[in-house]
């Protein structure tokens, strides 16, 4: 197992998940609400598996990845966040470049906790990579996730498609 | 986790790297080597590489999971094999044991390989998980795959249906 850093904000642990998250991880991923801006529809377990095993393989692939977000006064896992290398088939193509992303369960949602995650994210990828640009792709109907990413530094720089879906591509640059 | 490196005759049993993507998407991308997987559909490099992320995570979760097959002459990388929880639901008639599973590329159908890698990875599991019961899916009309599993010891057991595709459901004993 590729040694994954744990990172620590106020109010959140970041960590590696282990085989103990796939219940809950799982779960999340067959709720619609997490799904409607990110895939479109919900994961089966055997679809949520494949997803699980492909986190874990991109730390000890790329060195780097998604963490577990683990809420520290409750102790749960809350969401996800991370850096993909994911070879999108999309244009403009950012292949290479660190890709931020975030997914948060709905009752962790308007806390604040996207934001704080992924600005530590940020920090240490910038401790990671050096001072580089990034990227993230977001639904332009999630609203909540398009201001996660401006308050994060990111500018919208294209309307573009992904898997047919309409997306927005936004860049953060050093 | 690093992947057991497993040496027969002709052929090298070693983890997927990502050096393996061009090799490994060609693979995925040929017919005649798709014609008995999943939907039967070709697969694109996204996936691939997805593919690629997802079994080096089942190694570092699990300890076991999927070798790619290169072929030691030639340095080439021919096939994969290896043994994975796909978290089929429980009704499936294959949930519940580790579950084998090969494909080789076109080009080195016919020779053997398969054969060799299979015996290979039985002996590799037989020390791993000890006498367990281990199950293979295979497409109905799989002839040459369906009579390696035979001559490998392998016995149907049941039938299953998935994207409106009969399988043959094998089992064996390690």
């Amino acid at each position: 197992m590729a040694d994954i850093p744990v990172i620590e904000t106020e109010r959140l642990i970041l960590r590696g998940h282990t085989l103990e998250d796939f219940p809950a991880f799982a779960a999340m991923w067959a709720d619609p609400e997490v799904t409607r801006f990110i895939g479109g529809s919900p994961l089966n377990e055997e679809d949520a598996w494949s997803k699980f095993i492909r986190i874990a393989g991109h730390w000890s692939l790329f060195g780097y990845g998604f963490w577990a977000l683990e809420e520290k006064s409750s102790g749960r896992r809350v969401g996800e966040a991370g850096i993909l290398n994911m070879k999108r088939d999309m244009l403009p193509s950012f292949h290479g470049v660190p890709e931020l992303g975030w997914g948060l369960l709905p009752e962790a949602h308007g806390k604040g906790y996207a934001t704080e995650a992924t600005k530590a994210i940020i920090a240490w990828g910038e401790n990671h990579f050096g001072k580089v640009r990034m990227v993230c792709i977001i639904d332009p109907d999630n609203g909540p996730s398009l201001r996660v990413a401006e308050r994060c530094g990111f500018k919208q720089v294209a309307r573009t498609t992904y898997k047919n879906e309409p997306t927005v591509l936004l860049e953060r640059l050093p | 986790m690093s992947v057991p490196v497993i040496e027969t005759e002709r052929l090298i049993l070693r983890g997927h790297t990502l050096e393996d993507f061009p090799a490994y998407a060609a693979m995925r991308a040929d017919p005649v080597v798709m014609k008995y997987l999943g939907k039967g559909d070709l697969l694109d490099g996204e996936e691939c590489w997805r593919r690629i992320m997802g079994m080096a995570g089942h190694w570092d979760l699990l300890g076991y999971g999927t070798w790619a097959i290169e072929d030691r002459a030639s340095g080439v990388l021919i096939g994969a094999i290896g043994y994975s929880d796909k978290k089929r639901p429980p009704e499936h008639p294959a949930s519940g044991a580790p579950e084998m599973g090969w494909s080789l590329a076109a080009s080195a159908h016919g020779k053997g390989f398969a054969s060799e890698a299979l015996r290979a990875a039985l002996a590799w599991g037989r020390a791993h998980f000890g006498p367990a019961r281990v199950v293979a899916v295979i497409s109905d009309d799989n002839a040459a795959s369906s009579r390696l599993a035979e001559r490998h010891g392998f016995r149907q057991f049941a039938t299953s249906t998935r994207y409106g595709l009969g399988r043959r459901v094998f089992e064996r004993v390690l």
